[in-house]
């Protein structure tokens, strides 16, 4: 029995040492700089698995690995998040658009939420409470929309997968146009809708949390896969 | 013609008797520091005298074989790195040392850079560059004006290096290894990975050592001169 427990305990013992951790000082490349920045947040490193020999055997045979996690990082822009229209009489009306960058190394998924009518921001008034609301998305900044190019803003509501890719790696533009059809029943007064567009990350890393930090204890993220 | 059958007759038992007589004996070894079986001893060569001869004189002799020892750690075997934005990196080291009471000899293969764990069709790059370099402090690899080369991980492979015999490898030669990463916006998010081996070759090592296992070979006193 003692020697059993003498035995798992070197066993564990052996366990614990193969499999130490320790995190080590990261340098970044600053290229504004030209210098190296030390700890700069966004990678880190940790060694783990070490190993020795003492004996008189003429070769000795030791693998390094490397691995790198990536995760999935998103960079994105909008360049307005609100038109204003000032409308002096009724007409159909379309604006020139707005810009949005996208760049990921995974797939995003873009899902469009709230998006209706304009409707009249007083409870309750109004002739006609509602101003049709349509929306235009291009990839191309030389495209005007047709008429019959448009999607009526609760339409627009839904997800679409941006896959990942080359484009996307290297970012993706899409310009968005604004409709609105003003007519003689819409009184006199301020018409608002704010709809949400929701970018998510679909290949994010366990080891990232929710707001995009690292979580704690990162060791528990490093495996002895060679 | 009887004279001389009987003189080489003679001469051939005495040698086969000699012979017989300096068959190498092996003595128990003890030791007052260290593990005694990490030592053998044989004794050999007798002679002896018989007559009213005035003075005689014989010599006495001490030999040591020493084989090559080793005695070698590393810190870590492996570098995971967690990476949340594409950049160029190094990691601060892992320590390496060794300690051997003669030449040691080091190459590296199959160290390459480090590749998507899913598959190349997976990754819009599947490819992450590495680099390896050596060096006691932060400044024998820090670029630009490091001293000490960072080799790219395929070329890593062609390197053959020694350390030589020194009172400084007898005592403990450390070194540390450092990696870097080069992470491009093309890197998909995932895991990329690559596995290299060092081999540590002792270039000295004593003939009745047996090469694969550091053990004795079993006819040891066939090494007894």
């Amino acid at each position: 029995m003692k020697r059993t427990m003498i035995l798992l305990l070197f066993l564990l013992v052996t366990l614990a040492i193969s499999f130490a951790q320790s995190e080590v000082d990261v340098w970044q490349f600053n290229p504004e700089t030209g210098e190296w920045d030390m700890n700069a947040g966004n990678a880190r490193a940790l060694t783990s698995m070490p190993t020795q020999g003492s004996c008189n055997k003429v070769n000795w045979e030791i693998l390094i690995t490397t691995e790198a996690q990536i995760a999935q990082w998103c960079k994105w822009e909008i360049n307005g998040t609100k038109w204003t229209w000032f409308v002096r009489k009724p007409g159909d009306y379309y604006t020139n658009s707005v810009y949005f960058f996208l760049q990921s190394n995974g797939d995003v998924v873009l899902s469009a939420t709230g998006f209706s009518d304009l409707e009249y921001y007083i409870p309750d008034q109004g002739v006609n409470r509602f101003i049709e609301t349509y929306w235009f998305v291009t990839p191309d900044p030389g495209v005007v929309p047709g008429i019959d190019d448009w999607t009526r803003a609760e339409e627009v509501n839904g997800s679409i997968l941006v896959e990942d890719s080359l484009a996307l790696h290297e970012g993706l533009r899409a310009y968005l146009w604004n409709r609105i059809k003003v007519v003689e029943c819409n009184s006199a007064c301020i018409y608002r809708d704010s709809g949400t567009i929701t970018i998510t990350l679909k290949n994010q890393k366990p080891w990232i949390t929710d707001d995009g930090d690292y979580v704690e204890p990162l060791t528990q993220f490093v495996t002895t896969l060679r | 013609m009887k004279k001389f059958t009987l003189i080489t007759l003679i001469a051939i038992l005495g040698s086969m008797l000699f012979a017989l007589v300096d068959d190498p004996i092996e003595k128990k070894v003890l030791a007052y520091e260290g593990d005694p079986a990490n030592a053998r001893a044989f004794y050999s060569a007798p002679t002896g005298g018989s007559c009213n001869k005035a003075v005689w004189a014989f010599d006495i002799k001490v030999e040591a074989q020493i084989a090559q020892w080793i005695s070698w750690s590393i810190g870590g075997t492996k570098w995971t790195w967690f990476v949340r934005k594409p950049g160029e990196y190094f990691a601060d080291c892992i320590e390496f040392s060794v300690k051997s009471n003669s030449d040691v000899g080091f190459t590296f293969s199959e160290f390459h850079d480090l590749e998507y764990t899913l598959g190349a069709t997976a990754s819009v790059n599947p490819i992450i560059p590495v680099w390896y370099n050596f060096g006691s402090i932060l400044t024998d690899v820090l670029p630009p004006n490091n001293p000490n080369p960072w080799f790219p991980a395929e070329e890593l492979n062609s390197v053959k290096t020694y350390i030589e015999d020194s009172e400084m490898l007898h005592n403990g030669w450390v070194t540390k290894l450092w990696t870097r990463i080069k992470v491009v916006e093309c890197n998909s998010a995932s895991t990329y990975r690559a596995t290299g081996n060092v081999t540590i070759t002792l270039l000295n090592q004593k003939p009745w050592i047996i090469p694969e296992t550091g053990e004795y070979v079993p006819d040891l006193k066939a090494h007894v001169k």
